[in-house]
């Protein structure tokens, strides 16, 4: 396991948000808000700050910047999960699916110890 | 409204540490332009403010944090550690100065084993020379300025004197070195035309 603490709320999202493949910034802050259901509306600050230090861990990496004709003129710079990024991503998933199981677990029967 | 430029928000960016802002100042702007262009002025303010009041101090903190291992910082508290050693152990008593020694042995072991070595602090260091030599010909200015103020030193802890003359000859000492060191590189690392 790559790490062991969980991720921060912010940074979990961008990383789940890259398992779709590499984007730039401002898709991963739509992303995020569609993938919370509106519960997490990052703002640029938030979103590059994140970035930083997911870039600084090594979770994430910066592809060749591009000019995106869709949305403007402007070059942006593209993000996606390294491998330890992946891995990382695959473990939360996987940390978050067993919370889920658990909880569940003692809604439906009370008298379950949590493991 | 997409076209005329965000001034005011760009004004907030420079609230940003100067290392952020170089790395991402170019990005900040562009997604404020794209909030501002998909959700209106208004709806896009109202996001931003919030993120500004959060991200500006987070991200000093961070600054801060990280300075602290930055490679002066590291030159500086071993200069002053040095030029204290030194000063306690003549002056001192073995009382002074035992504990001293103990502290930094125990010092030198935990930076041996830091991820930024000396050698690396040295290496990566620059121009901080000039820095070394201006703090250590500072504090000489002062003292001398201190002396000419009051003719004499009687009103001056001798002690606080030494420690300072220590300080002052430790920071300059360190200064003449990384000098040596990067006149060195920059002989070794010159362009073979040049």
């Amino acid at each position: 396991m790559a790490r062991s603490r969980p991720l921060p709320s912010a940074s979990l999202h961008i990383v789940l948000a890259l398992l779709e493949g590499e984007k730039h910034g401002y898709a991963l802050m739509g992303d995020v808000e569609r993938m919370s259901d509106g519960a997490i509306k990052m703002g640029p600050g938030t979103l590059y700050g994140t970035i930083k230090r997911l870039l600084g861990d090594s979770l994430i990496e910066e592809t060749a910047a591009r000019n995106d004709a869709e949305v403007s003129e402007e070059r942006r710079r593209y993000y996606r999960l390294t491998a330890k990024g992946e891995e990382v991503a695959s473990a939360e998933l996987a940390r978050l699916r067993t919370l889920v199981r658990r909880v569940q677990r003692l809604r439906t029967d009370p008298g379950v110890q949590p493991a | 409204m997409n076209g005329s430029p965000p001034r005011l928000y760009r004004a907030a960016m420079w609230l940003y540490p100067p290392s952020f802002r170089r790395e991402f100042a170019a990005d900040l702007e562009q997604a404020f332009r794209d909030l501002r262009r998909d959700h209106g002025a208004l709806s896009a303010w109202r996001r931003t403010s919030v993120d500004l009041a959060l991200s500006i101090p987070t991200e000093h903190l961070e600054a801060v944090m990280a300075r602290t291992a930055a490679p002066a910082t590291k030159l500086a508290s071993a200069a002053v550690l040095a030029a204290a050693l030194v000063g306690t152990f003549i002056f001192g008593r073995p009382a002074v100065w035992l504990p001293a020694v103990i502290i930094a042995a125990v010092a030198a072991l935990a930076y041996r084993h830091s991820r930024t070595p000396y050698r690396e602090a040295v290496r990566a260091s620059g121009r901080l020379w000039l820095w070394f030599l201006g703090a250590g010909v500072g504090l000489f200015a002062v003292l001398i300025g201190a002396h000419k103020v009051h003719d004499d030193w009687d009103w001056f802890p001798w002690r606080l004197l030494v420690v300072s003359v220590m300080v002052g000859w430790a920071l300059i000492g360190t200064g003449v070195l990384l000098a040596i060191v990067d006149v060195v590189n920059r002989v070794r690392h010159r362009p073979a035309d040049a």
